[in-house]
């Protein structure tokens, strides 16, 4: 196929929208390196005057990041783990639903459920909690994100299940194998690249959420999204901008690295789905 | 496999029912039942029934029907943008010489960078470095080509527009990975008879390609367009609704009623009418682009 | 399949340091939600420290922005967490969580706290709740503040910008007495980069006056000013609201000529006093003066140090209550504490920080409340600026809007006044509408409450 424009012209392109893929955050890096009151253009950034290591030490002081970067843990990885435990059986049944008219109902009230505005759930969330006494607490965040990801999570591992040739299974099935035998031994770890598209895209998701653990959470069980509204307002906020750099920084970097590891997963868990071959 | 008569699907998918039903339904549910009550933060103790009155005191709110208009433009604003980045960004990284490439990998490795920033952090990002407007990173490109950047996020003219290129670039990694796959579907002899007919490159995608994946632009864009509707961190931290009521979606509408001014009825009311809005685009949207028979 | 056991179980390890993290902390400690403000860097770096090591008390504080911390506070109330001990206290957001606050007067009488150090109408804006918590002292006031006008003295007594000012409007440059002088004012002194102020070139855009306006807290907070200016109250003795008359319409006409011609276009993104640091970066003439900002400005390391000049709020001619110069409502705050457990332990530390060190902490932050720091001579020694400061901020506070005690003061009165401020500067309805809005909607709320 003859392609107009040029393969250099078309890597130019290419890597221009990687510069505006990567460029904002490293703007965002080197002011956190910044005396922010010298902080004017940005060619001044790539300079090396008002280098200075002050934006993180106060992120890490005043801004307590080792305290709320263990609740973003706490609250990513109980929630991913919750999150798996609930949709992936829930999948796998949906697939294995012989009644075609069963199967669509679910499905459907899966995918509508996707498009449900989070902050319909918060306000409710947030007055049930404070009934029951879950408001401030780490589980009452789990919970909410629970809510969050379970139509994306089922929608994915859907796609996996949905990919296993039966064969397989009515071998087990005459091997003598029990129902649950079936997924544990022999589904599950058919699945097992989706499940790691899922963990990791779960793990993300709840990592940068903010609404619920906003509404939902006390400092004690505060994540980073709500930790760093604290350099946001008050009288000498004039020189935090720096810090809100340097805190957004961490908060951000190491998300992306680690998104830039396990890259492959999250290609093929959001492709999953949406795109058969 | 209805030879295996002793397996149940439903005692797999139970578990799931029952959970979705404690942390879904419920909550929709109860805020329908809220909606319907008068219910003040600082009265929490007091809650009186009200009937359909706080949806007749939005219908008749201007500010109401403000934010259902700049929510509609914000999220059909970021879901035209998004797609036409991610069929272009796609198509390019589609073409023989680039597919398959390492590079290509190298490339859409980095090109996931705005879906897995986080959103409140991308928000303050915004509003400090990218479009502030006497030393951010736009008016420094546009001085670059001579050009007078406007005031963008503390302009009313231009705050919206801001608003909607930062929630797109966040929203645009989804696009191309799904359109990147798609493309990948379209068979190889298809794209060579079209070239025999003379139609290359350009052509080939619009007469070609194109069709042959429309119902993944769909899909992608009825993601778009439902995640924009209800996104809330991004704008919280960029504009915070402003200037004046510009970007005031109707999720913050919801926080500020709710929460700054403590109308729990009112806050309820607006996001269950989000709740039936975004409901009647999805099944409409499902119906056009036949989404129904999704994921069999 | 290696990669994936090795991915899982990484995530696994992981998933079980951070619990065994979680669980490890376990300690007597009180805990404080806090306010930013110069009273932070204070007690986290000097009061804190010093307190834990005398009486191995643990202090946790925690520092939120001003409307987090009302949401935060009402929630843990809400929820019946006995999760804060002590919190600052804004007397407007007093009903959102009233009911979780100890009463103090046993405490007070318990622990010897001198209460007579506050005058009567401190006490009336601060320190009790008539209507929520009758005939109790619920909050020991911190620093009551009321904000006032502050204004670049070097620029206003430079020989030129004299004779520039006299030529133009016919008087000397001086504070202004009227809101519309304040006006002329501002609009004199703002200049693009390349014109000249007291001689020198400006770099960059001047402004003549500022606030942090970033609506709706924000904007309600500067906006007030005006509207208690005019002698409006909000609502009267049979809450009904006041806010129909006419006045406030010129009101809000001329709030909205004031911020289109003369403050900075960032100043609708600003936070609480974000717009000090934009004054003492020499980029404003004059700026509405929240006392507790004065060290931003006027403290040894502000840029304009020694250079600002104070003035008392400027009157509103044909305002509702004759009153001789503006006012707005009687901020800044104390420190309540919550019926927990620890309350008495919470009130040790109150005592300690406020009354014990009072003259410390009056060092370290420039916040007054108590009678003593104002006579006090170390104190009154301790900056420059107080010669001409501390006239005017006792004479503005004692013109200062007491805030009715009511729960539904946020949401029928401060918050709406954000949102009106905004609707009307930004054309989002006509001036009327906005004003109906808000007086059929606090009506609506006192009549929901059973006042009305």
């Amino acid at each position: 196929m003859a392609e107009h424009g040029g393969l250099a012209l078309r890597y130019l392109f290419l890597i221009g929208w990687m510069a505006i893929c990567v460029l904002p955050v490293i703007v965002m890096l080197l002011g956190s390196l910044k005396d922010s009151s010298l902080f004017q253009s940005i060619p001044q950034l790539l300079s090396l005057d008002g280098f200075t290591w002050a934006n993180y030490e106060r992120s890490f002081s005043q801004g307590n990041y080792l305290h709320f970067l263990r609740n973003s843990m706490i609250i990513s990885f109980s929630a991913l783990f919750v999150v798996l435990v609930v949709c992936t059986p829930m999948a796998y049944g949906i697939t294995k639903l012989v009644s075609p008219r069963a199967r669509n109902a679910i499905v459907f009230s899966v995918l509508s459920t996707r498009f449900l505005p989070y902050v319909v759930l918060a306000l409710p969330m947030y007055l049930f909690f404070a009934r029951v006494g879950l408001t401030g607490t780490l589980v009452g965040v789990v919970l909410a994100h629970l809510a969050m990801q379970m139509p994306f999570i089922v929608w994915l591992m859907l796609g996996f299940f949905a990919g296993i040739p039966t064969e397989v299974e009515e071998a087990a099935v005459i091997d003598g194998a029990s129902p649950f035998g079936v997924f544990w031994r022999i589904c599950l770890p058919m699945v097992l690249p989706g499940l790691n598209a899922a963990a990791i895209l779960a793990f993300i998701i709840s990592y940068n959420e903010f609404l619920f653990a906003f509404f939902l959470a006390g400092y004690d069980a505060q994540p980073l999204t709500v930790g760093i509204t604290r350099f946001v307002g008050g009288a000498d906020v004039g020189a935090q901008y720096g810090v809100v750099a340097a805190y957004g920084t961490l908060i951000i970097l190491p998300i992306i690295v680690f998104a830039l590891v396990v890259n492959r997963y999250i290609v093929s868990g959001l492709t999953q789905g949406a795109v058969k071959g | 496999m209805s030879s295996r008569r002793h397996f149940n699907p439903w005692a797999f998918i139970l578990p799931g029912v029952i959970a979705g039903g404690v942390v879904l339904g419920v909550p929709v549910v109860q805020a329908f039942w809220i909606s319907l009550h008068r219910l003040r933060m600082y009265r929490m103790h007091d809650q009186v029934f009200v009937g359909l009155d706080n949806y007749a005191r939005l219908l008749q709110d201007p500010l109401f029907h403000l934010s259902v208009r700049s929510t509609l433009v914000f999220s059909v604003g970021c879901t035209i943008l998004s797609v036409i980045a991610g069929l272009a960004v796609a198509s390019v990284m589609s073409t023989r010489g680039i597919r398959g490439t390492s590079a290509a990998r190298f490339f859409m490795a980095f090109y996931l960078v705005p879906f897995v920033a986080t959103q409140v952090v991308v928000g303050m990002m915004g509003r400090l470095y990218v479009w502030e407007p006497e030393y951010g990173l736009v008016n420094f490109v546009l001085g670059l080509f001579g050009a007078d950047g406007p005031m963008w996020l503390i302009s009313q003219d231009t705050a919206m527009w801001a608003t909607i290129v930062t929630n797109a670039w966040r929203l645009t990694p989804l696009a191309v990975l799904i359109f990147y796959a798609a493309l990948a579907t379209v068979p190889e002899e298809l794209l060579e008879s079209a070239e025999v007919d003379g139609a290359g490159g350009w052509r080939a995608l619009a007469l070609i390609k194109l069709p042959l994946i429309r119902y993944h632009i769909g899909f992608v864009a009825l993601i778009q367009l439902t995640s924009a509707f209800r996104e809330f961190d991004t704008v919280f931290a960029l504009t915070g609704g402003g200037p004046g009521r510009t970007t005031n979606v109707l999720s913050l509408l919801v926080y500020n009623e709710g929460i700054s001014n403590s109308d729990m009825g009112v806050a309820n009311a607006i996001s269950f009418t989000m709740l039936i809005i975004v409901s009647i685009l999805s099944l409409v949207y499902m119906r056009v682009a036949r989404l129904g028979d999704l994921g069999n | 399949m290696l990669r994936n056991h090795r991915l899982w179980s990484l995530a696994l390890s992981l998933a079980v340091v951070f619990g065994l993290l979680a669980s490890a902390h376990a300690q007597t400690t009180l805990r404080l939600a806090e306010h930013p403000g110069p009273h932070v860097e204070a007690l986290e770096e000097y009061f804190i420290p010093l307190y834990e090591e005398l009486t191995g008390v643990e202090i946790l504080m925690e520092v939120l922005p001003p409307t987090q911390l009302w949401q935060k506070m009402q929630l843990e109330a809400q929820a019946n967490t006995n999760y804060y001990d002590m919190g600052y206290h804004s007397p407007g957001w007093f009903g959102y969580y009233h009911e979780k606050v100890a009463g103090l007067d046993d405490l007070i009488e318990e622990f010897g706290f001198d209460i007579d150090q506050y005058s009567q109408s401190v006490i009336e804006s601060h320190m009790i709740s008539p209507i929520l918590r009758p005939g109790e002292i619920v909050a020991i006031a911190r620093n009551p503040q009321t904000p006032i006008y502050a204004y670049r003295l070097d620029w206003f007594q430079h020989p030129d910008e004299q004779a520039a000012f006299q030529e133009e409007y016919g008087r000397p440059l001086v504070a202004p007495n009227t809101w519309e002088e304040l006006y002329d004012i501002a609009v004199f002194f703002t200049r693009p980069a390349g014109a000249t102020v007291a001689g020198e070139t400006l770099t960059q855009p001047l402004f003549g006056y500022s606030a942090s306006i970033k609506p709706p807290g924000g904007m309600a907070r500067a906006f007030l000013a005006i509207v208690y200016s005019l002698g409006l109250d909000g609502w009267d003795d049979t809450y009904t609201s006041d806010l129909r008359d006419p006045i406030l319409l010129e009101g809000v006409a001329y709030w909205k000529k004031l911020v289109e011609d003369t403050f900075p276009p960032q100043a609708q993104t600003w936070d609480f006093l974000e717009h000090l640091s934009f004054f003492a970066e020499g980029r404003l003439a004059t700026a509405e003066l929240w006392p507790e900002g004065v060290l931003t400005i006027d403290g040894g390391d502000a840029p304009t140090a020694g250079n600002i000049g104070y003035a008392v709020l400027p009157q509103w001619p044909g305002n509702r209550k004759d009153l001789p110069i503006g006012r707005s409502f009687i901020g800044g705050g104390g420190m309540l504490i919550f019926d927990t457990p620890n309350k008495a332990e919470a009130f040790k530390f109150i005592q300690w920080l406020l009354e014990e060190q009072a003259a410390e902490f009056n060092l370290r932050t420039a916040m007054f409340a108590r009678s003593e720091q104002f006579t006090d001579p170390e104190v009154l020694g301790s900056y420059d600026f107080y010669d001409t400061f501390l006239p005017v901020f006792q004479e503005q506070m004692a013109y200062g809007f007491p805030r009715q005690h009511v729960a539904e003061y946020g949401a029928a009165m401060y918050n709406p006044a954000g949102e009106f401020a905004a609707d009307v500067l930004f054309d989002v309805m006509t001036p009327e509408q906005a004003q109906n809005r808000w007086a059929d909607a606090m009506e609506r709320i006192f009549t929901e409450s059973g006042f009305r």
